[in-house]
């Protein structure tokens, strides 16, 4: 055996070190276990219609509120945020309940408040080409009431792997402040 | 000196042909068993039923169904742009209790379906003799022709496997 040659090994190094840094890169550009089933995103804006699978959102308004009450005289104090859209069904009534509400702020997942009467409940049964008018009532942490947060909508409860999702960016602190606001029964829109 | 080897290709003509077969074969098993698993089980079959007529579905029979517009005394909340509509269909029960989904939905284009509104459920497994159902559907004023599908289940004589269902052909 010779020892190995001095010429060329500078090469065999550089070439070591390029696949150690394109091994690093294949594994950082590598998606997440979960990148193949994520759900489908539309992103939302305020009045404009947003469409995903049978469903189709218009965001009215976004606004916070110190107190709030319902049509049947429950009302509470605290942080309130209040989403107001129009939602229907495009295709199928089957499995078309809104059941996926979320606010997410950080690594928070805010659902929709079960405080409020059953009828001013968002997550509720959208009906195919009849828009219904509706209101998201999030109640947060006082900490979050200035930050970045994030409205998803959608049909998925639980799992929401491979199905549609409406989203809303949304920065509280821009957000008109009420220091009292009702939240409507679910009903048509006009 | 023997004589010059055949090609690879020659040599495992076979095995290839095999594999030509196979192949092919396992995609297709493999895909209508993931289709059977997740299409088996919803109702497959349409039993056609032309408008005014009737049909028998194990001993019971079923029609005729109309379906007209709401009218005022039907209490229905109709707001602008949709319409409210009444479907009404006969049944005579046979031996057998029988449950029922129905859907409304559209015979052509993009075949929309809607579901009842209310809790009212269509077909009831204690009436003894033949009684009408009713239900109350909300749709959009654009919406139409229509046919009603019924789905009748928990039938012990019914197969689970492709399921058939009733479609009445509405006017």
């Amino acid at each position: 055996m010779s020892p190995a040659p001095r010429v060329g090994s500078l090469a065999q190094w550089a070439a070591g070190l390029g696949l150690v840094a394109l091994a690093w890169g294949v594994i950082a550009v590598t998606p997440g276990d979960d990148f193949a089933d994520q759900p489908f995103v539309t992103q939302a804006r305020i009045d404009e219609p947003a469409e995903g699978r049978n469903l189709r959102i218009t965001v009215l308004d976004a606004r916070r509120a110190d107190h709030v009450s319902d049509e049947r005289g429950w009302s509470a104090d605290g942080t309130w945020v209040l989403v107001s859209f129009e939602a229907e069904a495009l295709s199928s009534e089957k499995d078309s309940t809104l059941s996926r509400a979320l606010l997410r702020i950080g690594d928070r997942a805010y659902t929709v408040s079960d405080r409020p009467s059953v009828g001013a409940d968002a997550r509720t049964h959208l009906a195919v080409g009849v828009p219904k008018l509706l209101t998201a009532a999030f109640e947060i942490l006082d900490e979050d009431a200035d930050a970045q947060a994030t409205l998803e909508l959608g049909f998925a409860k639980y799992d929401a792997r491979l199905d549609s999702e409406i989203r809303l960016a949304l920065d509280l602190a821009e957000l008109d402040v009420d220091d009292t606001a009702e939240i409507p029964d679910g009903r048509w829109a006009e | 000196m023997s004589a010059p080897r055949p090609s690879w290709l020659r040599r495992n003509a076979a095995a290839l042909g095999a594999l030509a077969v196979l192949l092919p074969t396992a995609t297709f098993v493999i895909g209508a068993q993931e289709w059977v698993t997740a299409e088996g089980y919803l109702p497959f079959a349409a039993i056609e039923v032309p408008a005014g007529d009737t049909t028998d579905y194990a001993g019971t029979t079923y029609g005729p169904a109309t379906v007209r517009h709401a009218t005022p005394a039907d209490e229905l909340d109709v707001p602008a742009g949709a319409m409210g509509l009444v479907l009404e269909f006969d049944i005579a029960p046979g031996d057998e209790a029988q449950l029922c989904s129905v859907t409304l939905r559209e015979a052509e284009g993009e075949q929309r379906e809607w579901l009842a509104t209310g809790n009212r459920a269509p077909c009831t497994s204690d009436a003894t003799g033949p009684y009408e159902g009713s239900l109350a559907f909300v749709v959009p004023e654009d919406a139409g022709p229509f046919t009603a599908d019924v789905e009748v289940s928990r039938l012990e004589s019914a197969p689970t496997m492709f399921p058939p269902f009733i479609r009445f052909l509405l006017d």
